[in-house]
């Protein structure tokens, strides 16, 4: 039996934004995150915000965030931010249909009450010029409870998505 | 909160701790089993080519490669996509990519095209130096998207490649070839294939 456990998988179509509640608890410390199957009405980036014990978005200044924008066209481009109140590259999107990549994350802590949320993420998909893709760190820098995260697209909506957040045990 | 079985039919709290007799029952419901499934694992000395011809039902799969080493020097290691079980590989100008890389010479800098014949930087290989890395593919078992790749490995603590491709045709890909740039002989090492669970 791997150590890898599906603990939730939530699709949903026609939506500004998809939330995953109550998926981070006290049974895992690294949760594997992917958003997959996705199709929006505009082009544009993935953002995400994480949910807290309370069932609140937290929209506070309080993410930190490093991100490598890969592009098969053009040169990359290094993005940071310090003290938003997103996280802004988490994926790309796109129109098409067939044209919707694949965002990988881990999540480090975020049901402790006593440490930061950390991430990490990477992303592969079809932009309008050719191929798109990301890797990149981020941090809620609150010591505070964290149980989910919200998803949405920087301009349109998601015409469909599906979430899968997995569990990684250690012992 | 995390349950095993499939939603909305929680069969158990997931703690990941069981009692001999919680899993014979989980296993006798089709409860029981990691997320991350192993489809096949192959042993890569001796060989110029890697083969994963049964790719089985997932949305995501992911590769490991541990400790490859080629039969000479400057090797990239390369992946490329078959649409018809493995009797052939797509090449030409099939796949993009944008790679990061980086060395303890120093030399940082972007690997990027829009037109390749691979997937083609997985990473360096040198005979005598193992190349260990990841990669998750998606989409390649659904024949209405694209099929994207996210990777990261290393050759020993010299050189580190990262990034993403993508094999833009909206088409089922049911094998996959791993193989060195030059053709030549993998010396050492063994390549995993697995699927990642859906609901």
């Amino acid at each position: 039996m791997s150590n890898l456990r599906l603990i939730n998988e939530t699709s949903a179509t026609s939506v500004s934004s998809i939330s995953v509640t109550d998926v981070f608890s006290a049974d895992f410390d690294i949760y594997k995150v992917v958003i997959k199957d996705v199709d929006s009405t505009a082009e544009n980036y993935t953002y995400m915000k994480l949910i807290n014990s309370s069932g609140s978005i937290v929209t506070a200044s309080l993410y930190d965030y490093a991100s490598e924008y890969l592009r098969s066209y053009t040169s990359f481009a290094t993005v940071i931010g310090t003290a938003t109140g997103v996280f802004p590259r988490f994926g790309v999107q796109n129109t098409g249909t067939s044209d919707g990549g694949t965002t990988v994350a881990y999540f480090f802590n975020p049901y402790s009450s006593s440490t930061y949320t950390s991430f990490i993420n990477e992303h592969s998909g079809q932009g309008s010029l050719g191929l798109v893709g990301l890797k990149g760190i981020g941090q809620l820098r609150e010591n505070s409870s964290i149980t989910g995260m919200n998803i949405y697209p920087a301009s349109g909506t998601f015409d469909a998505v599906t979430v899968q957040v997995f569990g990684i045990r250690v012992d | 909160m995390s349950y095993l079985g499939t939603q909305p039919n929680d069969v158990k709290k997931n703690t990941g701790l069981y009692t001999p007799s919680e899993i014979l029952q989980l296993t006798k419901d089709g409860s029981w089993g990691g997320s991350l499934e192993l489809i096949q694992t192959q042993n890569a000395t001796g060989v110029a080519v890697v083969d994963f011809t049964d790719l089985k039902n997932y949305d995501t799969h992911y590769v490991s490669f541990t400790g490859l080493e080629t039969a000479s020097n400057s090797q990239y290691t390369q992946m490329r996509f078959s649409n018809d079980g493995g009797s052939s590989f797509q090449a030409g100008t099939s796949y993009q990519r944008a790679v990061q890389y980086g060395g303890t010479d120093g030399a940082f800098g972007e690997s990027r095209s829009v037109g390749i014949n691979s997937i083609g930087l997985l990473s360096f290989s040198n005979a005598g130096t193992p190349m260990n890395g990841y990669a998750y593919l998606s989409n390649l078992k659904n024949s209405s998207k694209k099929s994207f790749v996210t990777q990261h490995s290393a050759i020993g603590t010299t050189y580190f490649y990262w990034g993403s491709y993508s094999y833009p045709t909206a088409e089922t890909i049911n094998a996959i070839r791993i193989l060195s740039s030059g053709s030549v002989n993998f010396t050492a090492g063994t390549i995993s294939l697995f699927g990642l669970k859906d609901i």
